[in-house]
């Protein structure tokens, strides 16, 4: 999460820059860059920890994930309840089915 | 639209409960310099800015307040949480109780409710991007008048780093400041107003 939160603020950050000069070869390289990294830690926290956007939530155990992780504004030692590696259920074309965690 | 991320932008963890603290820092909620005039401020004001890179600015920006909006709210609820109603009944915070319990309601810590007469969208670019440069130096002011007030190390983090993003957020309206007067009659830039009068715009970049 502290990870992911570096690099989402480097991205805002950088954003914002490139409004105001959207020419700059080295910060749209950097925004590039951090882009890539942003996508791979984030795979790793959802697959670890659950969905982060509401596009990712699906099933895990037979019911709706969205709704079964502390929201952010929770207790911080609530939120660093690390939750176990469990097998997400399967139901016709899901696209999430075949035990994947 | 907008798509909700189930994180805060910066970690709030607050292990002591303060309803003094929160009854000052209510005000970055919905007072007259906080996180809900500054959304609407940007948020709004974009729409009739002829120029794609500022609005692209306060789209960007306005963004990030309601990030920051959820930030002090997580600071409220952490401050606020599991305090019984004597403790309450001798802080500052039982005017707000009375009304509100452990609910999060944005008002100014004075007691006046969210409010958009602290908000300027006037439809000028020029007089709207120094009422957003000015917003963001009153939004700092206000975060160092909490600092002033307040020790304790878990809620000062987050507010310090809200009061370095309103300094980010001033140099990047005084950047779409400096490049709208750059499309701008160079003998006076506040003749006319680049929203509404035609041929006021004298050098379109793009």
């Amino acid at each position: 999460m502290r990870r992911l939160q570096e690099l989402d603020l480097a991205l805002i950050d950088t954003g914002l820059y490139l409004d105001a000069y959207p020419d700059n070869r080295e910060a749209l390289c950097y925004f590039k860059r951090l882009g890539e990294e942003r996508e791979r830690v984030l795979a790793e926290y959802e697959r670890q920890y659950g969905p982060m956007t509401l596009s990712s939530a699906g099933e895990t155990d037979g019911s709706w994930d969205w709704i079964s992780q502390p929201w952010p504004w929770e207790t911080w030692e609530v939120r660093e309840t690390r939750k176990g590696c469990t097998p997400r259920g399967t139901c016709g074309n899901d696209r999430k089915q075949g035990g994947q965690c | 639209m907008w798509i909700y991320e189930r994180k805060l932008e910066y970690p709030v963890k607050i292990r002591t409960p303060d309803p003094r603290a929160a009854s000052i820092i209510v005000s970055q909620l919905g007072g007259p310099d906080g996180e809900l005039g500054a959304s609407m401020r940007y948020l709004n004001q974009r729409y009739s800015m002829p120029y794609r890179d500022v609005a692209g600015i306060l789209t960007d920006v306005g963004t990030e307040e309601l990030a920051h909006l959820e930030i002090v709210g997580a600071i409220l609820r952490q401050l606020t949480r599991n305090l019984d109603a004597e403790t309450i009944a001798k802080s500052p915070l039982a005017a707000y109780f009375v009304d509100h319990t452990g609910g999060i309601y944005p008002q100014a810590a004075g007691g006046m409710p969210f409010n958009m007469t602290a908000v300027g969208i006037k439809g000028d670019a020029i007089t709207d991007l120094h009422e957003d440069m000015a917003a963001e130096q009153k939004a700092r002011t206000t975060y160092d008048n909490i600092l002033r007030m307040i020790d304790d190390p878990d809620v000062r983090d987050p507010i310090k780093f809200l009061r370095e993003r309103e300094i980010v957020h001033y140099q990047r309206f005084g950047d779409a400041l400096r490049r709208t007067t750059e499309r701008l009659d160079s003998r006076n830039f506040y003749a006319c107003n680049p929203e509404f009068d035609p041929g006021c715009t004298v050098r379109q970049k793009d």
